[in-house]
């Protein structure tokens, strides 16, 4: 369980970044941390592996103080994929490239193989594993970081605008190793912008605004209360506002495309006449 | 971090109101100054005169912060000539640090220069020299991207020792190994960001061919005139003083 009790954070330049955070991350949970640019997302999950050390309040992994534990040690179990891959990549080979932290870790070799293979077939890098990582587009590059770092399968997976730049079907992949994941009994931690893919992962929903987490809920919950997303400038999901429009505030929350469907159906075959 | 030494500190101050090749020249004659004496005492009043002038600028943090990022090299100076003394170069014992002190007033001239001018000034004062513009362009460029290449070092860091890399520990050449996966994708994405600067400057009409006009300009005031006249007045007795007497003993070794 990951913990954070009162957490305040000040940049040495004076800005202070978070104010007053508590939020518990259980196991086997999932959670969406979203907000406007800003808001404090990067500086939270930074937090979590003790990149950043609270200026205020502390913050635990299983029980252990993130001051008392070094980066990597943490980093074993709480795996960040930071935003930009450009920051990240640095082998000749994306095999290479995938296999740096497993030799980090101290994985035997035979298992860094295996590894590699599984999860360069699991991001669709297969037919990339000899090119150098700094030749592809960035959506791949995206993908060869994310690969990297579910590659030694750390208990809390922490992504940080993991569709950018992902076209549908890698979205789709991308949702079914959440589920994989939490199968496994692990936790995903994601920071997004992306309302239609929080909706569809169905995750918790913690809305930050400015350093405060402002709101925490279940995905239904969150993202369908237009008061609440305007004050972090983020807007429902599209069709979720099709509804709202169509019905008023009082419509219950219609997400995905499939809702939609069933819904617009079951009002049909009934003869109610509305949508 | 040392480059912080060298990042323009807004202010409002007497020194920071002078004109950017007033400053420079003052820079330039401690430069010049420190390089003409090679006695001990007289580097040390270099270095002690440039407190005042720090204080003055309110920057003396940073330029102390210069200072001790200086230490290092400056003690590797010393060594360095210690070795050759040893080997019977006939110079003195106070020789080679001296000759650490006079590499701390190179660079810690330079330091409050930059502490105090801000690089567009600094760009306008070389462009009214009439120094070619794309010259003064990417110098200008350089100075400004250096807390963004600090930030990009801050965030590679980041992301490597989230993927297990530990960088302080080992021994020296461990150590300069795992600075590799920093390295590479620092100088990656320095790269594609310049290409990607020149795109967008070309997209807004840069090397158009039409003479450039400037939104400021600069206007030597009295002061300067004052203040470059003074500087230039000791840099004259420096030099009569160097020429013309040999300094007394207790200056020298």
């Amino acid at each position: 369980m990951i913990r954070l009790e009162d957490v305040g954070y000040v940049y040495p330049g004076g800005v202070e970044a978070l104010r007053g955070v508590s939020l518990t991350i259980g196991e086997r949970s999932s959670l969406a941390i979203m907000g406007r640019s800003g808001a404090g997302k990067t500086t939270l999950i930074k937090h979590l592996n003790g990149l950043l050390k609270p200026t205020s309040g502390r913050v635990t992994v299983d029980g252990v103080d993130t001051r008392k534990a070094t980066v990597a040690k943490l980093s074993r179990k709480v795996g960040i994929v930071f935003q930009n891959p450009d920051h990240q990549l640095f082998a000749e080979t994306v095999e290479d490239e995938v296999a740096f932290p497993l030799k980090n870790f101290g994985f035997p070799q035979d298992e860094i193989k295996a590894r590699t293979e599984w999860v360069l077939e699991l991001f669709n890098l297969t037919r990339y594993r000899k090119h150098s990582p700094l030749t592809l587009s960035g959506g791949e590059k995206k993908r060869v970081a994310m690969a990297s770092i579910v590659s030694w399968k750390p208990k809390y997976l922490v992504l940080d605008e993991p569709t950018l730049g992902q076209d549908r079907e890698n979205k789709l992949r991308l949702r079914e190793l959440f589920e994989e994941f939490m199968e496994e009994g692990r936790t995903i931690i994601m920071v997004t912008h992306d309302v239609e893919f929080a909706a569809e992962c169905g995750f918790d929903v913690a809305l930050l605004v400015d350093g405060k987490v402002s709101a925490l809920g279940s995905a239904r919950e969150i993202l369908s209360n237009v008061e609440l997303l305007k004050k972090a400038s983020l807007a429902a999901p599209q069709m979720a506002e099709l509804f709202l429009e169509l019905e008023g505030v009082e419509a219950q929350p219609v997400f995905t495309v499939e809702e939609a469907e069933r819904l617009i159906l079951s009002r049909l075959m009934s003869g109610s006449g509305r949508p | 971090m040392a480059y912080r030494g060298f990042m323009f500190k807004k202010g409002e101050t007497g020194l920071h109101r002078l004109d950017p090749r007033v400053k420079f020249l003052i820079s330039l004659v401690f430069v010049v100054c420190s390089l003409l004496f090679e006695e001990l005492v007289v580097l040390a009043i270099l270095t002690l005169a440039m407190v005042p002038l720090a204080s003055k600028g309110g920057v003396l943090k940073e330029w102390l912060s210069t200072l001790k990022g200086l230490a290092f090299l400056a003690v590797l100076i010393f060594a360095i000539n210690l070795v050759f003394i040893f080997f019977g170069s006939g110079k003195s014992w106070g020789f080679p640090a001296a000759m650490a002190l006079r590499f701390v007033v190179v660079v810690s001239s330079f330091s409050l220069f930059f502490l105090v001018t801000a690089p567009d000034e600094f760009g306008l004062a070389l462009q009214q020299s009439r120094i070619p513009f794309d010259v003064v362009f990417a110098l200008t460029m350089a100075f400004r991207f250096v807390p963004v290449l600090a930030l990009e070092v801050q965030s590679i860091a980041d992301a490597q020792r989230s993927k297990g890399l530990e960088l302080d520990s080992g021994n020296l050449i461990a150590r300069i190994k795992r600075r590799i996966p920093l390295l590479i994708p620092l100088i990656v994405s320095s790269v594609k960001r310049s290409l990607e600067i020149a795109e967008a400057m070309e997209a807004r009409g840069y090397g158009s061919g039409n003479p450039r006009t400037s939104l400021y300009k600069l206007n030597f005031k009295r002061v300067d005139l004052a203040v470059t006249v003074l500087t230039l007045a000791m840099l004259a007795s420096a030099v009569y003083f160097r020429l013309c007497f040999s300094l007394p003993v207790f200056l020298g070794f």
